[in-house]
């Protein structure tokens, strides 16, 4: 019996293309897309991974940060936070490193944005109570009282040389919030607990607070929509490209209340006591760090729009997106060529 | 050529040919991903609703004005069949079925667009508000 040659090495060749053909399929399957939701520092967080380990890996990040949650909440009386707040004008705290390097990121940023973005902010927000639903209008007298305890400048954090981190409010009733900045910081570290577990892209979203680490698998950027503050939450008025940066909204559109016909938002200004009230109706500023771009889109919604684009232009590797309360839209010059306006409803200056 | 030969040839043709139809099937599976109709009311979703070829329905957008416009589902296409628009003109746009065709009623602010697969890969990665 004699075999052929010629038919045997085709049919040897199709089934050894068949087998490398089944191998690549079975290893694009095994990296399929994960989606993990879990609801926590007040919002929902999405991880976005590919990774064969992504359920353990996004327990992982969860538990960071719930880490951070425990820590900085002011819905718990027993947060290292509440505590520094039950103890103003009598005594300092120890704090965990966590903390500690948070409250000198925020007093940093303050600093920058000459407290328009300012952690002491609480007797304010508390003041105001937006979003609680029980929330009204202050009379003057008592806003005053409240913005005179509001001044980063008097946190007093010792130095991270020191073996003991304690932090120290002087006076009675003065409230540190972090509401402004630890989703920032969570974004970080739930970056930096990925790339530890060897995952090299993806998207972490903490209730519209998105870090987009690495690229795309086919090595485009990433597409992050931006919200239309007008229009019902989901729609998108522009879209911006970006490779590893934290993209962070800020807004008055979301968690307001209307009184008299007059709307009071959530963002206070630190300066005025009042809502701020400069023109912007939504701000997103993107940055290498979460923990800048979130103290950095409260801040220069604040500021407004001159101020605002004014303190962007001048940090380095810093670019934001304005959007005016007369439907334009500005960016700095970083953005030119990555944001894309997609809403004939506004316009591109 | 013996018997073997024969047979090789013959589990070769039936790879070919079985790889040709396995090529095909996936096609028409990726085809199969039914365009969307998307129905909007006053700049707002309404409604979504697959374009495949075995829904058949009729939805009709009403408001509280009680003006309406009845939107029908059926073979895979969509259109306005009623209206009580004075110049009927989403009625006379007809039958729709291909991505980007639309239909719209400027008095009634209603609209049914047909988004595809394209559209869809238009969504962002991530959104931030």
């Amino acid at each position: 019996m004699v075999i052929e040659r010629k038919p045997a090495a085709w049919l040897t060749a199709l089934i050894l293309l068949a087998i490398f053909t089944c191998a690549g399929c079975a290893k694009v399957d095994e990296q399929a897309p994960y989606i993990a939701h879990e609801f926590m520092l007040d919002t929902d967080i999405i991880i976005n991974i590919e990774d064969s380990r992504a359920p353990q890996i996004s327990t992982a990040v969860f538990q960071r940060i719930a880490q951070i949650e425990k820590k900085m909440t002011l819905f718990s009386q027993d947060s290292e936070i509440a505590v520094l707040n039950a103890q103003a004008g009598q005594k300092a705290v120890e704090v965990s490193a966590d903390t500690h390097y948070v409250l000198t990121k925020a007093i940093a940023m303050s600093k920058i944005t000459r407290g328009a973005f300012d952690p002491t902010i609480g007797p304010l927000v508390k003041l105001w109570d937006v979003g609680s639903g029980l929330a009204r209008v202050p009379g003057d007298a008592e806003i005053q009282k409240a913005l005179a305890l509001v001044d980063y400048r008097s946190l007093q954090i010792n130095p991270d040389s020191d073996q003991l981190h304690t932090v120290f409010l002087p006076r009675l009733g003065q409230v540190v919030d972090l509401g402004g900045i630890a989703k920032g910081y969570s974004g970080d570290e739930a970056k930096r607990i990925l790339l530890e577990h060897g995952v090299r892209q993806g998207i972490i979203n903490l209730g519209g607070n998105v870090m987009a680490f690495g690229h795309k698998k086919d090595g485009n950027p990433w597409r992050v929509g931006i919200q239309n503050p007008l229009a019902p939450r989901g729609t998108y008025l522009g879209i911006v490209y970006v490779s590893d940066k934290a993209v962070v909204t800020s807004g008055g559109y979301e968690r307001y209340f209307i009184k008299n016909g007059r709307r009071y938002h959530h963002i206070i200004d630190p300066t005025t006591g009042y809502p701020a009230n400069n023109g912007l109706i939504s701000v997103t500023v993107v940055a290498d760090r979460g923990i800048e771009a979130d103290a950095l889109s409260t801040g220069v919604y604040v500021l407004g729009l001159t101020e605002g684009k004014q303190l962007i232009d001048s940090m380095d590797g810093v670019e934001a997106i304005f959007i005016t309360n007369e439907r334009k839209v500005y960016t700095t010059a970083g953005l030119k060529d990555c944001f894309q306006l997609t809403d004939g409803d506004f316009s591109y200056e | 050529m013996n018997r073997v030969n024969k047979l090789i040839y013959a589990i070769l043709a039936i790879l070919i040919i079985g790889s040709f139809i396995g090529v095909a099937v996936y096609e028409q599976m990726l085809k199969g991903q039914a365009p969307v109709a998307v129905i909007y009311k006053d700049k707002q979703i309404f409604q979504r609703v697959y374009l495949t070829k075995s829904i058949n329905k009729q939805i009709n957008v009403r408001d509280s004005d009680g003006h309406y416009n009845l939107v029908e589902i059926k073979d895979g296409q969509v259109r306005v069949k009623e209206a009580d628009c004075p110049n009927k003109l989403c009625i006379k746009a007809g039958w729709l079925n291909k991505p980007g065709q639309m239909a719209v009623c400027i008095p009634n602010r209603v609209s049914v667009v047909i988004e595809g697969a394209a559209e869809e890969a238009q969504q962002p990665d991530a959104h931030s508000f």
